[in-house]
C-alpha cells in the first residue's frame, strides 16, 4: 500500500471502521512511513476528543419538566375541543388566508363571467344603432355565387326596419347572424368574427368585389355608425 | 403479552428508580413496558421517557448545540414516541428507532433554524460545558487545554453538513456501530462509511487549522 491509499483509509482506520485485512496493510505501512504515522497519530486524537465530546449535566429538574411538557401537551392534543374552541380554530390565520384566497377566486370568476356577458354583442344595442343592421338583399342579380352557412341561425327578431344603407355596387353583402359569423368570398376564403368581437353589425361584412380581380374588398361595421373597417387583401 | 418477570421488572424499576440502563439491558421488561405504554398506560410511558431522557437529552443536544434546541427537540421526540409507539416493531431495537426519531426531530429543528436565520451556538454552549463538566485533570494549565480542545471540537463539529454531523455522534459519541448508524439514518453502511470518513477529515483538517492560528497543538 503507498502513502495515497493509506491516506484516504486513514480516517476510518482511527475508527477501526476497516476490515481485519487492510488494517493489517495500513499498520504495517505505518510502521515505516513517517508522514502517515503523523497523520494516523492526529486523526487518534481527534477522534478521542470527539469521544469526550459529553454534554453537560441536565438537572434532574429539567428533565422533570420536559415530562411535564410532554403529558401537557398530550393532554391537549387528546381533549375533544369545546364548540367555541371550533369556532375560535376556523380563524386561525392559515385558514383565514385560505378563506381569502377562495374568495378571491370566487369574485375573479364571478367578476370574469360579468364582464364576459357585457361585451357579447347585445341584439337590442345593435337594432337602435342606424344603419347597423341591414336586411339581407337577396335580389337575383346580388346573389353570391358559392355562398353558404351552415350555421346561420333565424334571426328575423333582430332585425329593424333601417333604411338599407347605400352600397356601391359590385358588393357583397353577408346576411345578419347572430353569434359568429362566417363569410366566404366567391373564391371561399372564410372570415370569422366571434361573437365577443367589439365589431357589431356583422350583416354589413361586405366582400366587395369592385376592385380589381386580384384583390378582394372588406368591410365591417362597428358599433359606432360613423367607423367601418374597410380593408383591402390578395385573393390569392 | 403476559410477562410477569417483565412486569416485576418494571415494578422495580418505578419503585427503585433504577438507572437508564436497567430497561437497555432488560429487553423483556422493555418489551413489557413498550406494550403497557401502546395501550395507554401513563405510568408505563412515564418510566419509557425516565428511562431514555438521557440518551434523547444528550443526542439533541450534540447535534443542535445548546440546551433550549435540545430540550424543544426532546420534548417533540418523546409526543412522536407516544404518538407512533402503536407502529413500533418490537423485533428491532427500541433505543435505535428513538435515535432514528430524534435524528428526524433535530433536522427538522435546524430546518426551521435555518429558516429563522438563527445561529448556531454550539461553540458558546461548549464553553459553559466545559465549566459545568469538573475536570479530570489536576493541572489548571490542563484544564484550560481541555477546554480548550472542547471547543475546538464543538466548532468543529458544527461546520459539519448534517448527515455527517449525525453519523459521526451516533459513531463515535454514542458508540453505535456503522450498521446501526445506517439502520438509523435510512442509509447503506457505505454511505455512513463516507460520511464517517469525511468527517473525520474535516475535523482534523479544523484541529490543524485551528492550532496554526493559536501557535498551540489541539
Amino acid at each position: 500500500m503507498n502513502c495515497i491509499k493509506v491516506e484516504k483509509l486513514l480516517p476510518l482506520y482511527a475508527g477501526h471502521d476497516l476490515s481485519g485485512r487492510r488494517e493489517r496493510l495500513i499498520a504495517a505501512h505505518l510502521r515505516s512511513c513517517t508522514a502517515c504515522s503523523v497523520a494516523a497519530a492526529e486523526y487518534r486524537e481527534a477522534r478521542e476528543i470527539i469521544l469526550r465530546f459529553t454534554p453537560p449535566a441536565f438537572s434532574s429538574e429539567l428533565y422533570a419538566d420536559i415530562r411535564k411538557s410532554v403529558w401537557q401537551q398530550i393532554e391537549t392534543e387528546s381533549r375533544v375541543p369545546t364548540f367555541f374552541e371550533t369556532i375560535a380554530a376556523w380563524f386561525q390565520p392559515r385558514f383565514v388566508w385560505t378563506a381569502a384566497a377562495a374568495l378571491l377566486v370566487i369574485l375573479s370568476v364571478v367578476g370574469a363571467y360579468f364582464s364576459a356577458r357585457r361585451f357579447t354583442g347585445r341584439p337590442e344595442a345593435i337594432a337602435n344603432i342606424p344603419g347597423a343592421v341591414q336586411q339581407p338583399q337577396n335580389k337575383p342579380g346580388e346573389t353570391v355565387a358559392g355562398f353558404s352557412n351552415p350555421n346561420k341561425r333565424t334571426t328575423e327578431s333582430h332585425q329593424v326596419n333601417i333604411p338599407a344603407r347605400q352600397r356601391k355596387p359590385g358588393r357583397m353583402v353577408v346576411p345578419d347572424q347572430a353569434g359568429s359569423v362566417a363569410a366566404y368570398s366567391p373564391d371561399a376564403q372564410v372570415t370569422k368574427i366571434e361573437s365577443s368581437s367589439p365589431i357589431i353589425g356583422t350583416e354589413n361584412l361586405d366582400l366587395g368585389s369592385g376592385t380589381s380581380a386580384g384583390t378582394l374588398r372588406m368591410e365591417i361595421q362597428t358599433r359606432d355608425p360613423n367607423i367601418r373597417i374597410i380593408w383591402f387583401t390578395q385573393r390569392d | 403479552m403476559n410477562a410477569p418477570g417483565g412486569a416485576s421488572m418494571m415494578a422495580l424499576a418505578i419503585e427503585m428508580q433504577l438507572p437508564e440502563d436497567v430497561l437497555a439491558r432488560n429487553k423483556s421488561a422493555l418489551a413489557y413496558l413498550i406494550e403497557r405504554a401502546a395501550a395507554g398506560d401513563s405510568a408505563a410511558f412515564e418510566q419509557i421517557m425516565i428511562h431514555s431522557q438521557q440518551r434523547v437529552m444528550a443526542m439533541s443536544w450534540r447535534m443542535l448545540g445548546n440546551e433550549a434546541d435540545a430540550r424543544d427537540a426532546s420534548q417533540e421526540v418523546f409526543l412522536r414516541v407516544y404518538k407512533y409507539l402503536k407502529r413500533y416493531d418490537q423485533n428491532q431495537d427500541f433505543f435505535a428507532w428513538i435515535y432514528r426519531i430524534t435524528v428526524n426531530v433535530c433536522r427538522d429543528i435546524l430546518k426551521q433554524r435555518r429558516q429563522d436565520n438563527r445561529i448556531v451556538s454550539l461553540e458558546a454552549n461548549a464553553g459553559e460545558q466545559a465549566l459545568e463538566v469538573p475536570a479530570s485533570e489536576d493541572d489548571a494549565e490542563q484544564t484550560l487545554l481541555s477546554t480548550q480542545r472542547r471547543q475546538l471540537i464543538a466548532q468543529a463539529i458544527t461546520t459539519l453538513p448534517y448527515k455527517e454531523r449525525a453519523s459521526i455522534v451516533l459513531r463515535d459519541v454514542e458508540g453505535l456501530s456503522t450498521e446501526a448508524v445506517a439502520k438509523i439514518l435510512e442509509s447503506s453502511a457505505t454511505t455512513v462509511r463516507s460520511q464517517i470518513s469525511s468527517a473525520r477529515k474535516k475535523i482534523r483538517a479544523y484541529c490543524r487549522r485551528a492550532s496554526t492560528t493559536n501557535g498551540s497543538p489541539p
